[in-house]
């Protein structure tokens, strides 16, 4: 008990010291980056032109996110193809990897089908998808899914596929039939590698989501980039991307945060 | 003690294995054995020698080759409710908490409304003195309290004939010892009838009403010895001469056979 809570102790001293050094090493370098740019693009005014400026591209945020519309159409629109998407993507993934994952003759029939569609270049099937579905809210949610579905589906498929042999066993002597071994053993067993399939696969998405509305849509945040390009406002670009990248971070944590309350019983040392 | 009806009956019981190379590979070879009720009895033997093999035959999670395997009198073609196994290495769902991996069998079974299992577990979780740890989960337990939920599970579900692979195998010697001694007030307080599988001749002797001796390659019943030891059997006991008598026998017919071996 005693050497733990020393442990424990000396621990979160060295923890805090190596935070206090990240914060002012890490910190410090972004800061300078910034000035840097502030620097580089009020010598001239071609260099604001084609680089924007730390200043204006947070004037350029502010302006975006005190718009109502930002909120109720652009967001909006992004938000409803990437939920869309991904909980397609996400169901697909599930049942098809658990299947997969525990009836071996299915995998063998489509494991070399699913590893050559997962070699096609996701990108190269946009301009496809438009000319079939056009640009609205069903050719984003299915650039989506196709950005998303793979790490849920190879990931599941591996974690149910891996379910441990000896708990099976135990399961059976039970009595419990195949559907009850995956309901109460083999699908438990794999969500570590489900959420590691989730947390990438929803990365995946969000890039789907924005590169699908850069390509063809009529609002979202990737409109807005698109728009911004065509109209040469490199800090709107740069305020939308921090806004994407705020977006994508949030939608991490969230998840992290339903993961670990998921998967408390996991050893730690293994997390 | 027995009441003189028979639970288990194995006559001519035979396991076997195709190599690539199409020889046979006996895991078991004409095993015959009968446990009566509410006998304790333990099957030791080197390692390799199918006791394990044997226990999960009579389990239902490994089907044997020929002969026949009765509980009850009834062929013995798979898991059924009548028969628990306690585990090796516990084998308990990590994301499960113990109260929930106590319930995990009678859950699987279906036989009882979760009021009753509730009891059930709360009850069990008592008698292996588990008492306060009910909502642990097994990441968060020592080997000895591992085996005590394995063997909650296992009487959870009111089996009629207990199968134990080794249990006690992995812990130190002062857990066994204790745990040796709560399995047999267990025992004795419910009446079990148990097969306990172990290569460790004291923990045999001490538990058991007999001991059958297994030899290896095939496997095979060598021969059985009987344990006159009086119930219930305390810590004191294993400091007498009778029990070093039964020691001592079960340590000739091992070593015996042993250099039949070589």
């Amino acid at each position: 008990m005693t050497s733990g809570t020393v442990a424990t102790r000396r621990r979160r001293h060295t923890f805090q010291s190596v935070r206090w050094r990240r914060i002012v090493l890490g910190g410090g370098l972004a800061v300078l980056l910034l000035l840097l740019w502030q620097w580089y693009s009020s010598r001239s005014a071609h260099n604001i032109f084609i680089a924007s400026s730390p200043s204006r591209s947070w004037d350029s945020l502010v302006a975006l996110v005190t718009t109502g519309s930002f909120w109720s159409v652009q967001l909006a629109a992004t938000a409803q193809g990437l939920a869309l998407g991904w909980s397609c993507a996400v169901a697909a993934g599930l049942l098809l990897g658990a299947a997969l994952g525990y009836v071996r003759t299915l995998r063998e029939a489509l494991e070399p089908l699913l590893f050559s569609i997962n070699c096609v270049p996701r990108l190269a099937l946009i301009p496809l998808l438009t000319l079939w579905l056009g640009y609205g809210l069903t050719y984003k949610a299915v650039v989506v899914v196709i950005a998303g579905f793979f790490p849920v589906l190879l990931n599941t498929m591996d974690g149910v596929r891996r379910a441990d042999n000896e708990l099976m066993r135990m399961s059976r002597s039970f009595g419990a039939g195949p559907v009850w071994q995956l309901f109460t053993v083999a699908l438990p067993g794999s969500l570590p590698s489900v959420f590691a399939g989730l947390r990438q696969s929803l990365a995946h998405s969000v890039v789907g989501v924005i590169g699908a509305e850069i390509w063809a849509s009529s609002a979202g945040l990737g409109w807005l980039i698109a728009n911004a390009e065509l109209q040469v406002r490199t800090d709107r670009i740069i305020a939308t991307i921090i806004v994407v990248t705020v977006v994508g971070v949030l939608l991490n944590e969230t998840l992290r945060l339903v993961e670990s309350r998921c998967t408390r019983w996991y050893p730690r040392e293994r997390r | 003690m027995p009441s003189g009806d028979v639970c288990l009956r194995a006559s001519g019981v035979s396991k076997w294995y195709r190599s690539g190379s199409g020889d046979t590979t006996w895991a078991l070879r004409d095993v015959d054995l009968t446990v009566m009720r509410g006998e304790f009895v333990s099957l030791v033997g080197p390692s390799g020698c199918g006791k394990s093999t044997l226990l999960n035959c009579v389990a239902g999670i490994t089907a044997y080759d020929s002969g026949t395997l009765t509980l009850d009198g009834a062929a013995i073609r798979g898991p059924g409710v009548g028969r628990a196994v306690v585990f090796q290495d516990a084998a308990l769902l990590p994301w499960r908490t113990v109260a929930a991996n106590v319930a995990y069998g009678l859950a699987v079974q279906r036989r009882t409304t979760a009021a009753q299992r509730r009891q059930r577990v709360e009850a069990l979780i008592g008698l292996v003195g588990l008492t306060g740890f009910e909502r642990h989960y097994p990441a968060e337990l020592s080997g000895g309290m591992r085996q005590r939920v394995n063997l909650a599970r296992a009487l959870a579900t009111e089996p009629e004939l207990l199968l134990m692979d080794e249990p006690f195998g992995a812990l130190d010697a002062l857990t066994r010892e204790q745990l040796q001694l709560e399995l047999t007030r267990i025992c004795d307080e419910r009446r079990c009838t148990v097969v306990f599988v172990t290569h460790d001749i004291n923990e045999a002797a001490f538990l058991s009403d007999r001991v059958v001796v297994m030899t290896g390659r095939p496997g095979a019943v060598h021969s059985v010895v009987d344990v006159p030891l009086p119930r219930p059997r305390r810590p004191e006991l294993r400091r007498t001469s009778a029990f070093a008598e039964v020691e001592g026998q079960l340590w000739e017919r091992l070593h015996a056979q042993a250099i039949e071996v070589s």
